[in-house]
């Protein structure tokens, strides 16, 4: 039993006073957090928000009002049909052909040159580019012999004349240049085409382009497109013909209601190219245009949630500063002074928070709607404020407001810290009152203060995306995490990820703030703990 | 050791502390708080002046009030012949430095997010009393490091936070605290109380070396008895805002003269179980008046033995004169009601005392008019001690000759 325990040497004694480290109040609050699993967690997430904020759009490939005409509504897995070893198609919802590869980068949109809508039978041809030069800007008259349906451009001096549709698979259209037009000559991307004696265009199909420049449509889909590049070279949009027609068969099939809700009826395409037929989904690939998938205007998702934390994160910044800078100097104020002083403030706060802020903002958005404060430094433009785009507005309201909660807990929080003896004695000292107010009240009622504003953040970003979501904050092109979800509702059904992740990204953000909050509340005042 | 010769380093003289408690706004009934109520004394150079009383007395809003931590409603404080109650509160740095405090809890009297160097040189900074030095900085850490020594803390605990110490420890630094800028006059307001009677002992000996070494001056405030004897040269008894008794500590000890101080001081417990010298002590009856609206009477009537006179029929024609214009203090039969009620000092009128006489009470309790009809001065009853009482004479013949 003895020889269990033996004496220390000497040279390992310590004393205990001299070993442990002295820390300090925040130190203390750091170790806690630590061990604090969940805020941890929300800490990491807080980190990583403000992080992808501030440098996402640095790394992200398009901008937020970059649109995409040709791939709209396109989810984030794409369902691929393969019809040859190098042919992958993704037809989408609303039945764009759309060509991809085998790991789902799509690229050209086939465009719908006729649709059988006996047979279900939708037909779609590549689009091709016709380049054309132009000397002279001189308009030609419309020849007299040119056949009933002729579309005419005087500029260009090229008719087209619309052959019959869905008759067969040869598609023919002729296309007619004025004698006199400067035009020499039309390439496609694949062969020129010479022009006959008759200035005619022979076997050349010309059906809907894409792209959004004055498109002359005719009524049965031969369109074609005029783009300018410069003065001198044009570019057509032609689309050509007979072999590389795609058709797409879709079938609906009805299954038990119950299986599936109204409306949702299982869409079944066949597709045909160059003799080869596919009715089978290849594979089930990730969208590696667009991460997240577009929405109904062909805008990136995933861009625009990145920019959307961007609004979310000015508008917490907005609500801590505010927070800070006007409820707590407000509070302290009102609660050291006290008296009718503080009566007379805490009053004014009573009014300000008897008044909703929905109602704040609507007013202010009428007020603000005019409203551009902007100035020049260093020769660079910059604007401050404004008022029409929606986020000013929010600001201004939140700035109006958002203190008032926080002016309350601070002048109670000073109430009772002003009456410590520490404040006493620095009042004995002669210490003035605002170093008292800076250097003990405040520093010690900082612990509320902080839990009570990672509280205050997600719900000023909540406000944000509610009053964006209700249409009264931030306004297109810009997108707000609310607006997102807004736009997303109105096909929510069809295409409910474009819901999902905006819904997604606010949920994250008000857990890693309220996660952190709670640890932060944990750790700056352990007594709560236990209860 | 009569000191009426010396200059006094304060003088408060009729110092009143009133705080409104009026409530709400369409209750508009006024209720003044009198938590000092008219109360003069003097603390000369180097002496202690100890002031005790009951929790509530008082104690301590005198001594926040002296150093103008609280506004003074009325009266003066002189402080080295300058008038600190008529100095606004921009102007009182200068005094501020001379008048220190001591507090009471030693955890809520430290700032917990200042080191102990910005605890005590706060002072130092606020006087810039290193201002002219060619090094400030190090003159400052330097008195920071002296005072911590002299206070019997290490060089090393400069840098720690309060929460690092036991409560002795933070009241040491508290005092370092107040040392710092080597003040004139330290109100030690029941620096003991929330220590440990071995660690009680310790800061009150510091206290007394302080005292011999720098000349200090205390007002200590406490309500332990025994230690306010042992440490004070006079002292003040305090009762409801007003002050009942002063006299040097041993005159009062064993000659009390106010029927409170003898009251306060038989309560002292005997530290014998043998002994439990319960005959002596004097157990008050009724409740403490309420310092709220007082009357202008004695603070002590309604619980003072000597202020009651018993009075016993004898005929009751003459039981009747006896009683008419008296004034009631104890509880008698409601003599309509047959209820008891409290009469507490109200004139008896003839057809009061009618009813009384009918109902057929034939020995009654009422308390002395002038007791319950004017406040008693204090008045200098015997040299240097003071008694704010009516019937001082008549109660202590024996004990004043």
């Amino acid at each position: 039993m003895k020889d269990k325990f033996k004496l220390l040497p000497k040279e390992e004694k310590r004393d205990i006073e001299e070993t442990r480290k002295s820390l300090t109040y925040w130190e203390d609050v750091w170790r806690r957090l630590k061990n604090h699993k969940s805020s941890m967690f929300g800490l990491v997430g807080v980190i990583l928000i403000v992080f992808v904020a501030i440098f996402g759009p640095f790394f992200s490939p398009y901008g937020y009002e970059d649109t995409f005409t040709d791939y709209i509504n396109v989810p984030p897995r794409i369902d691929i049909y393969k019809i040859t070893e190098e042919k992958y198609f993704y037809v989408s919802e609303n039945r764009y052909l759309i060509e991809s590869t085998e790991n789902g980068t799509l690229g050209t949109r086939y465009n719908e040159v006729a649709r059988d809508l006996i047979n279900r039978v939708l037909y779609f041809s590549k689009p091709y580019k016709i380049k054309t030069e132009i000397t002279s800007s001189t308009t030609y008259p419309a020849p007299t012999d040119l056949a009933e349906n002729v579309f005419y451009s005087e500029t260009w001096g090229i008719g087209l004349i619309d052959a019959e549709f869905a008759t067969g698979d040869e598609f023919i259209d002729i296309a007619y240049i004025h004698p006199d037009s400067p035009l020499t000559s039309l390439s496609f991307e694949e062969a020129d085409f010479e022009l006959n004696d008759d200035y005619l265009l022979d076997n050349v199909t010309f059906i809907n382009p894409s792209g959004d420049a004055d498109a002359i449509s005719s009524d049965e889909g031969a369109e074609f497109l005029i783009e300018q590049f410069d003065t001198n070279t044009k570019i057509i949009d032609i689309r050509v013909s007979s072999s590389d027609i795609v058709s797409v068969d879709y079938s609906l099939k009805l299954v038990e209601p119950s299986e599936r809700p109204e409306g949702m009826e299982d869409v079944i395409y066949q597709i045909e190219y160059k003799g080869n037929e596919v009715s089978e989904v290849y594979d089930t690939v990730r969208n590696q245009n667009n991460f997240l998938g577009t929405d109904h205007l062909g805008r990136d998702v995933l861009t625009r949630i990145i920019f959307g934390a961007r609004i979310s994160l000015t508008v917490a910044l907005v609500a801590t500063l505010v927070n800070f800078f006007i409820g707590v100097v407000y509070g302290t104020v009102a609660g050291y002074v006290g008296g009718s002083v503080d009566n007379y403030m805490m009053r004014i706060v009573d009014i300000i928070n008897s008044i909703p802020l929905v109602l704040y903002v609507i007013l202010l958005s009428v007020v603000l709607n005019e409203v551009v404060i902007d100035f020049n430094l260093f020769g660079r433009h910059f604007t401050l404020f404004r008022g029409s785009g929606g986020l000013g507005t929010i600001i201004v309201a939140l700035g109006f407001v958002y203190w008032v909660n926080m002016a309350r807990l601070v002048r109670g929080q000073i109430i009772g810290l002003k009456r410590q003896e520490y404040v006493l004695a620095a009042r004995t000292i002669g210490v003035s009152n605002i170093k008292i107010m800076t250097r003990h009240l405040v520093p010690n009622a900082m612990g509320p203060i902080i839990v009570s504003m990672t509280m205050m953040i997600p719900a000023a970003v909540f406000t944000e995306a509610f009053l964006s979501f209700i249409g009264l904050g931030v306004s297109a092109p810009q997108a707000s995490w609310g607006t997102l979800a807004n736009e997303a509702l109105q096909a929510f059904r069809r295409y409910p990820y474009q819901l999902f992740y905006p819904s997604l990204a606010i949920s994250i953000t008000m857990l890693a703030f309220n996660f952190l909050g709670d640890g932060l509340r944990d750790a700056l005042d352990p007594r709560l703990r236990q209860g | 050791m009569s000191k009426t010769t010396e200059k006094p380093v304060l003088e408060v003289r009729n110092l009143k502390k009133y705080f409104d408690k009026s409530k709400g706004f369409f209750n508009r009934e006024e209720k003044i708080l009198t938590a000092v109520d008219d109360i003069s004394f003097k603390i000369y150079k180097g002496e202690t002046f100890g002031l005790v009383g009951e929790s509530g007395c008082g104690k301590t809003t005198t001594g926040r009030t002296i150093i103008k931590l609280y506004e003074p409603t009325g009266g003066s404080i002189l402080f080295d012949g300058v008038d600190l109650a008529t100095i606004p509160e921009k102007d009182m740095l200068p005094y501020r430095k001379d008048m220190q405090m001591i507090f009471q809890d030693p955890y809520a009297s430290l700032n917990g997010r200042m080191t102990v160097t910005d605890i005590v040189g706060e002072g130092i900074d606020t006087h810039g009393i290193f201002d002219d030095e060619d090094d400030p900085e190090l003159a400052r850490q330097e008195k920071i490091y002296e005072i911590l020594e002299s206070v019997g803390l290490k060089r090393e605990h400069a840098s720690r936070y309060p929460h690092e110490f036991s409560g002795g420890q933070r009241q040491r630094i508290g005092i370092a605290r107040a040392l710092a800028v080597d003040p004139k006059l330290i109100i030690c307001d029941e620096p003991i109380s929330a220590l440990d009677v071995s660690i009680q002992a310790q800061v009150v000996n510091m206290l007394e070396d302080f005292q011999k070494d720098k000349g200090l001056t205390y007002l200590f405030i406490a309500h332990d008895l025994s230690m306010v004897k042992h440490i004070s040269d006079r002292i003040g008894v305090m009762y409801v805002g007003k002050l009942m008794e002063v006299a040097s500590s041993d005159d009062l000890y064993l000659k009390p003269l106010h029927p409170y101080t003898k009251a306060l001081l038989s309560s002292i417990p005997v530290p014998d179980p043998d002994n439990k010298d319960t005959e002596n002590r004097i157990v008050l009856e009724g409740d403490v008046t309420s310092p709220i609206n007082p009357k202008p009477r004695c603070r002590f009537c309604t619980r003072c033995e000597y202020s009651k006179e018993v009075l016993e029929e004898e005929s009751s024609s003459n039981f009747r004169d006896k009683i008419i214009n008296r004034y009631s203090r104890e509880i008698i039969l409601h003599p309509e009601t047959h209820e008891l009620v409290v009469t507490d000092g109200q004139l008896i009128t003839p057809a009061l005392a009618d009813k009384i006489i009918n109902i057929g009470l034939n020995k009654i309790t009422l308390g002395k008019e002038k007791c319950f009809n004017e406040v008693p001065k204090l008045k200098e009853v015997i040299p240097d001690h003071f008694v704010a009482c009516h019937f001082t004479k008549k109660i202590n013949k024996d004990l004043l000759k």
